[in-house]
């Protein structure tokens, strides 16, 4: 081929570099009929099979939506011994009920659905309602494994990492909670201001009220425009001097 | 061990040992549940080795009845009550792409069979339809007696709303090589239409006649300068350029005002003075007046499906294989995802706390906010 723009007379006679390859491919096959065929069929199954298993995988992703959506019917579920007129169920006779019932739906996502997307989303519920109901080592055991599945950029970590101090101060492990909530405001500096003020909290319940105040006076400088800051001020002023 | 995880739960005071603290109980913890799900039905029957469906119509509702109205893939117009009752189907030839409209008791939405229906919204009962012969995936705008919509081929086509005769179309060349697919809704203000195209025109044409008032340029140049995102807040004009900015525009002339850069913005909406936008990975929030960046935040994985919508404090995101994110309007901050499994490609509809979302695989999900 000319290595100028334009086609010489002598580039139109020449077969081009794709005729040269599809010469000797045709060449090859010609010779190794056999192989050939094998090869193709290989493929065509090798296709089939990837077509087949991404269709099943949709299937199954579906389904397991379905059944995410059952999980958070339950979450929003009525607490009332009776069915309300107008009000669309499920109906709980107590809040313990309620969060059984999320437990045990988010236990069946996960084990019918374990790799989807709603089964993710199910751990964090399930944290939720182990928490409320006050078992906290599976509340830790779901928030942990939430984190664990997901990377570092998903954006609902938060709800795992204040899940892991809320069950800490629950435990009454007060500088577990402090560490929680630092480890939220570093990993997801979205909350971090939220971190603060509840690290403050946290702090004052274990006798460190100078710790607070420092990390409450500095509040609105690390979190410019942070709507909480009214809050950090209020809860400063109430700590007195 | 089960009271104080209860109590704080649900915010009751007085906690053991809580209140007599100098610093007050914790914080209202972060809205854990936005929304209920309060029924939802699948429509669509899966296909054999059906890959990554979508749903890209979107869903609008009747503010009087409640009545959500939506197209699905299978080529079915729906209309279905509050209590999943359905109150009618209609059939076209083919899916859908953008979300219907209704206006005064009539349904009107364009079809990917390169038709535009007009259907009665009480009986569903067609009442006329043209046919562009271009694919329809964006959703109507009627206004002055004309619906006007854009095709999927850069052609913006106006038509007699109460009968469907044809008054002008405008079409541009479309760009060679690819473009995104998808297009922007057209937006009338005042006697004006607004269209942007794949070649990153965004026009302004006579709303009678169809006549160009100007045609400029927008997109920074790229691979797609495709404009698939507009909005008009009575001032300025927004546009969205997969080539990577979102834009303000003066509805007049068309000169920009100003221009902020997001890779691969697609759907903008502009509410309060604040603009809304969605790229390939990110929704941002910027200021309607200078275009400062408000907050950034990541869609992880997501990207801009459908035009996001604001319901009270919540920037409700469609991101396609991302869900639908539930994001604070005033941080950023995604608080919630809803997963339906394949995710969420179609503008959802809200009429009071009732909010309707279609799925990727075609179920129809009613969530209550809360």
């Amino acid at each position: 081929m000319s290595k100028t723009a334009e086609l010489t007379r002598k580039d139109m006679k020449e077969p081009d570099r794709f005729q040269q390859v599809a010469t000797q491919a045709m060449g090859w096959i010609g010779v190794h009929r056999q192989q050939a065929v094998v090869g193709g069929l290989a493929a065509l199954a090798i296709a089939v099979g990837v077509v087949a298993a991404l269709a099943i995988q949709a299937s199954r992703a579906e389904r397991a939506g379905a059944e995410g959506s059952t999980l958070l019917s339950a979450v929003g579920g009525e607490i009332s011994p009776v069915p309300l007129p107008g009000v669309p169920g499920p109906f709980y006779p107590s809040e313990e009920a309620r969060q059984k019932a999320v437990v045990v739906d988010a236990d069946r996502l996960l084990a019918d659905y374990p790799a989807s997307g709603p089964a993710k989303l199910a751990l964090l519920a399930k944290g939720d309602a182990h928490y409320r109901l006050g078992d906290l080592d599976a509340a830790a055991q779901a928030y942990d494994r939430y984190l664990a599945e997901t990377d570092g950029k998903d954006s609902l970590r938060f709800g795992a990492l204040e899940g892991l101090a809320l069950v800490a101060e629950a435990r009454n492990d007060l500088e577990g909670a402090v560490r929680g909530w630092e480890r939220l405001g570093k990993e997801v500096p979205a909350f971090a201001d939220r971190a603060d003020l509840e690290g403050a909290r946290v702090l004052v319940r274990s006798g460190k009220p100078d710790e607070a105040r420092k990390l409450l006076e500095g509040f609105s400088e690390r979190h410019p425009g942070s709507y909480l800051t009214v809050e950090a001020s209020r809860k400063l002023g109430a700590m007195g001097k | 061990m089960l009271a104080l995880p209860l109590a704080l739960a649900l915010g009751v005071t007085g906690a053991p040992g809580l209140t007599a603290y100098a610093v007050p109980g914790p914080l209202q913890p972060v809205p854990r549940a936005i929304y209920r799900v309060v029924w939802h039905r699948p429509l669509v029957p899966t296909e054999v080795l059906q890959y990554l469906p979508q749903e890209a119509g979107g869903v609008a509702v009747d503010e009087k009845t409640g009545m959500a109205v939506f197209g699905t893939r299978d080529g079915w117009l729906h209309a279905v009550l509050p209590n999943q009752a359905f109150v009618w189907e209609h059939r076209t030839h083919a899916g859908f792409a953008g979300p219907p409209i209704i206006l005064n008791g009539v349904v009107y939405v364009g079809c990917r069979d390169g038709r535009i229906y007009a259907v009665d919204a009480v009986t569903g009962k067609g009442l006329w339809l043209y046919d562009a012969r271009e694919e329809l995936g964006t959703r109507p705008f009627v206004a002055n007696g004309t619906l006007y919509i854009a095709s999927m081929q850069d052609t913006v086509f106006a038509v007699d709303a109460k009968t469907g005769a044809w008054k002008w179309h405008h079409r541009r060349e479309q760009r060679p090589g690819f473009s995104i697919r998808g297009q922007a809704d057209v937006i009338v203000g005042g006697d004006t239409v607004f269209a942007g195209f794949s070649d990153g025109t965004v026009s302004a044409l006579d709303g009678a006649t169809g006549r160009p008032l100007w045609e400029r340029v927008v997109a920074p140049p790229g691979d797609q300068t495709d404009v698939d995102g507009l909005a008009y807040d009575g001032t300025k004009l927004f546009a969205a350029a997969v080539s990577g900015a979102v834009l303000a525009l003066d509805p007049k002339s068309g000169s920009q005002i100003w221009s902020a850069k997001l890779p691969g913005a697609g759907r903008l909406i502009a509410v309060n003075g604040v603009v809304y936008a969605v790229g390939n990975q990110s929704a941002v929030a910027v200021s309607a007046a200078d275009g400062g960046q408000i907050w950034s935040s990541p869609l992880d994985g997501g990207w801009a499906a459908a035009a996001p919508v604001l319901y009270g404090r919540w920037l409700v995101v469609p991101s396609g294989d991302g869900g639908l994110r539930w994001l604070e309007a005033a941080s950023g901050r995604t608080i919630r995802l809803f997963d339906p499994g394949e995710g969420v490609s179609g503008q959802p509809a809200r009429a009071g706390r009732r909010v309707y979302v279609l799925s990727n695989g075609g179920d129809l999900y009613a969530l209550d906010l809360r």
